[in-house]
């Protein structure tokens, strides 16, 4: 009956976290008429059963091995903001600017060692007996708050992703307590279970939790092994949680490195307040329990032929163009300029470098985690959400206004700046707030439409008094530079190929209109 | 935006096409209220649509589009009614820059530049998602494969017809089935290529996405016709409800050219016939052997008998053009 026994055992576990195919039941019964067992000639006791528990490095391979370390640790970070939901409860997260004000997270990293401290309130200890160290997280436990940790595989994933040992010590509500995870854990097959160790309560100065990992795995050893490795790997890091809790950061958090504060990089979108100025698209809508915000407009102004020309070279990175994909404050994706974001389909052109000043962002909020569009690694789009499906044809919408607006102007570049350049770079939460002193402002009032909220920027447009058609041609270099001394008398000054084509063309059109006066004279 | 094309009011196979085009929109007006509908179109400098959509069908909100400003001003001091409004713009621009609103539409995208089929694919797209349950959309392409690259000497067809396809992938890749092969770029399967592109197009922009978004495009009617280029042109109606089929079938049941089809066109292919023969033949309509009527009644053949039968189907729509003194 052992093997019954932790068979159904497994069963039970398989079956909260992974899957729910079959009644307890009814697997209990499969279990029992199989697992008779009986005597071989020989004498040895056989059992009809094939084992089909895992092992615990199989589990350990499957949980870690689609995760990039900085990943994993943004998971670890998740934990922390779900800390301050639990803590602060559901009121002024959507509109206190300052609602994760006075937490922080701090991560150090050495050659041997990880760990990641909070202030954000501790684990319960009942979600760590019964959940939080659990292999996933039962369909009951969903907590009807703003959160983003809703499967509850990060922290183990994260702590099996760096080392083989872990030491999480909490305290929830003045209740401190520690939970091992030995490295000889993984050896053992049958027991599943970490020990807890209570603690002194109110040991800690603050309700938070410390994760501190050892026994690195050789990968991750490998990475952090000397200080130019570690700094490099640490830069990167901090670049990725700039791209994923810019906004959290601006709303009060703060994260350190090694000592070190990573700073918010915010989005911010090019604005003017004249009437026929450029200015964002803003949508807004209420899908049942999720809140949606979007805005996109430029960031910096369309770039002109040589710049586009230039490409890669350009001072301008395509890195910061794209949309940003937001759920709960947590950003799931990041500038991406691919058909997830709506590039390249219905009308939309593929993203080009003649579009690198175009940057969305789209905010989902919801307190029902599970109504969000995020994958389960919450790092992705779930394609299959219907409520993306229909939000990114209104982010479809507001993108083709910018390409459109890009393709009208192109070869116009220096008139089309007399519109950007007057434009002020302004925060996207300024822009989506309900502000209605920034919307008479700028104008940004929106209209009703459809149950959504919504504002069509009036673009500033060329003159149409003329025809236009745009002239490109490449000459020899050391020519260009004749021209360019014979217009500019010196050599010294950089002047764009396209500027010395212009005056020629200039010129040449002055004498043949002087031409042309004179015959009729 | 038809500029470079000075006699468009006189080509015969286009005027038919759109005579069809009215009388499918007479019968839609038994179920909806086509005189309170906008038409949106290129007017160009003729009007010819915009004077039939206010003349037969009594829309009075018509706006024309014209990006070129030389045009544009032509335009505006040949504008034959009041009621039309001119707006100098490029169609991509005039979508991408329009409002939703509650009132409903027909828009013919009548386009004209081969070259330029990646754009005007984008235009429908784009415009599918801003049309309401009831707006009509007709759309209509040059079909001849030669526009996508010419035969050189001696190259095989199967050469071309390869070279042709990967023309067509550059601009318009992502609206083409995977199933297509390079016969399907020949002069009679091109249009029909470009109708299956455009279903996918269709399909693939507006999804059904309940309880969200439920509108889908109902295909109508589609044509073939050559008055030099050879130009496909479709007509569908936005719909949200798999059971509005129904009424529009039922309300356009006596209604020849409408089969509901994506991809099977009406070819217009009229002969030039004078008016002495023109008069004989009516004097047997409608008839269902008239093909044979004809042959024993004249006593020399007419070029092409498929021209007889195009010219059977639509002989109520031959236009008549005659010199006047004005």
């Amino acid at each position: 009956m052992c093997h019954i026994n932790l068979a159904v055992e497994y069963y039970i576990y398989i079956r909260k976290s992974v899957c729910n195919i079959l009644s307890k039941e009814k697997f209990r019964s499969i279990i029992v008429s199989t697992a008779i067992t009986y005597l071989t000639k020989d004498g040895v006791i056989m059992a009809n059963v094939a084992q089909g528990m895992p092992t615990k490095e199989f589990f350990i391979d499957m949980l870690t091995r689609d995760i990039e370390l900085n990943d994993a640790i943004l998971d670890l970070l998740d934990n922390c903001l779900d800390g301050v939901v639990r803590t602060k409860g559901i009121e002024g997260k959507r509109t206190n600017r300052e609602y994760y004000n006075g937490y922080f997270a701090e991560i150090m990293i050495s050659k041997d060692y990880f760990s990641i401290k909070d202030n954000c309130g501790g684990i319960p200890r009942e979600v760590a007996e019964n959940n939080a160290f659990r292999h996933g997280r039962t369909s009951t436990t969903g907590t009807g708050l703003p959160t983003v940790g809703i499967y509850g595989i990060g922290m183990k994933r994260a702590i099996f992703k760096i080392g083989k040992a872990a030491l999480v010590t909490t305290q929830n509500d003045g209740l401190a307590y520690q939970v091992r995870i030995e490295k000889e854990w993984a050896a053992n097959p049958e027991n599943w279970d970490f020990p807890i160790d209570d603690l002194t309560n109110n040991m800690m100065e603050y309700n938070g939790t410390i994760v501190s990992v050892t026994e690195l795995n050789a990968g991750i050893a490998n990475q952090w092994n000397t200080e130019d490795k570690r700094e490099h790997f640490i830069d990167l890091l901090a670049a990725a949680i700039k791209a994923s809790y810019s906004l959290i950061i601006q709303k009060g958090f703060t994260i350190r490195i090694n000592g070190k504060e990573v700073e918010a990089l915010p989005v911010q979108l090019l604005i003017s307040s004249d009437a026929h100025g450029l200015k964002p698209f803003i949508y807004q809508k209420e899908y049942g329990s999720v809140l949606v915000k979007l805005t996109v407009g430029f960031y910096a102004p369309p770039p002109s032929d040589d710049e586009i020309d230039e490409g890669t070279e350009s001072k301008r990175s395509s890195a910061d163009a794209g949309w940003t994909i937001v759920c709960n404050d947590r950003v799931v994706l990041y500038n991406d300029k691919s058909h997830l974001t709506g590039w390249g389909e219905a009308g939309v052109p593929h993203y080009h470098t003649q579009f690198i000043g175009i940057k969305g962002i789209v905010v989902f909020e919801s307190n029902n985690p599970e109504d969000l569009p995020m994958t389960t690694t919450k790092r992705g789009i779930d394609l299959s959400s219907s409520i993306y499906a229909d939000v990114k044809n209104k982010m479809r919408e507001g993108l083709k206004m910018f390409t459109n607006y890009t393709n009208i102007w192109k070869g116009r570049t220096r008139e089309e700046r007399s519109h950007s350049s007057v434009a002020v770079s302004v925060p996207f939460t300024k822009i989506l707030e309900n502000d209605q002193e920034f919307q008479h402002q700028y104008g940004t009032a929106t209209k009703t439409h459809l149950g959504g909220q919504v504002f069509k920027p009036d673009l500033p447009k060329p003159p149409k008094d003329r025809k236009y058609v745009p002239i490109r041609f490449s000459k020899p270099w050391d020519d260009v530079a004749i021209l360019s001394n014979h217009f500019y008398h010196d050599t010294s000054i950089e002047i764009v190929p396209s500027e010395i084509g212009e005056k020629c063309f200039d010129s040449m059109l002055d004498i043949a209109r002087n031409a042309g006066s004179e015959m009729h004279e | 935006m038809n500029e470079q094309q000075p006699f468009y009011h006189l080509r015969p196979n286009k005027f038919i096409d759109r005579n069809i085009f009215v009388q499918n929109l007479t019968y839609i007006k038994k179920l909806l209220p086509i005189e309170n509908y906008s038409y949106i179109g290129f007017g160009s400098f003729l009007f010819d649509d915009f004077k039939i959509m206010h003349t037969q069908l009594d829309i009075t909100k018509l706006v024309s589009l014209e990006c070129d400003p030389e045009v544009y001003k032509r335009a505006n001091f040949n504008k034959p009614y009041n009621c039309i409004a001119l707006e100098n713009t490029t169609s991509t621009d005039y979508i991408t820059n329009l409002s939703e609103c509650d009132e409903n539409m027909i828009f013919w995208l009548d386009y004209t530049d081969p070259r330029e089929i990646g754009r005007q694919f984008a235009d429908f797209c784009s415009m599918l998602l801003k049309m309401n349950v009831y707006d009509i959309i007709r759309v209509t392409f040059n079909a001849n494969p030669s526009t996508l690259g010419e035969k050189v000497d001696q190259e095989g067809a199967q050469n071309i017809h390869q070279k042709r396809l990967e023309k067509l992938k550059e601009r318009i890749d992502r609206y083409i089935p995977s199933n297509t092969v390079p016969d399907d770029v020949t002069f009679a399967r091109y249009p029909l290529l470009l109708l299956r592109c455009l279903k996918k197009a269709a399909m693939s922009t507006l999804v059904e996405n309940p309880p969200y978004q439920n509108r889908f495009l109902f295909p109508i009617f589609s044509t073939v016709y050559k008055d030099g280029q050879q130009m496909v042109t479709f007509t569908g109606i936005v719909l949200d409800n798999h059971e509005k089929e129904r009424d529009i079938r039922s309300c356009m049941e006596k209604c020849e050219q409408a089969n509901f089809e994506w991809d099977r066109p009406c070819m217009i292919q009229i002969p030039p016939l004078t008016q002495k023969e023109i008069l004989n033949i009516n004097n047997l309509l409608p008839s269902e052997n008239a093909k044979q009527q004809i042959m024993d009644q004249f006593s020399f053949s007419f070029v092409g008998y498929d021209m007889i039968d195009s010219y059977l189907s639509f002989y109520k729509y031959y236009p008549n053009f005659s010199h006047v003194n004005l």
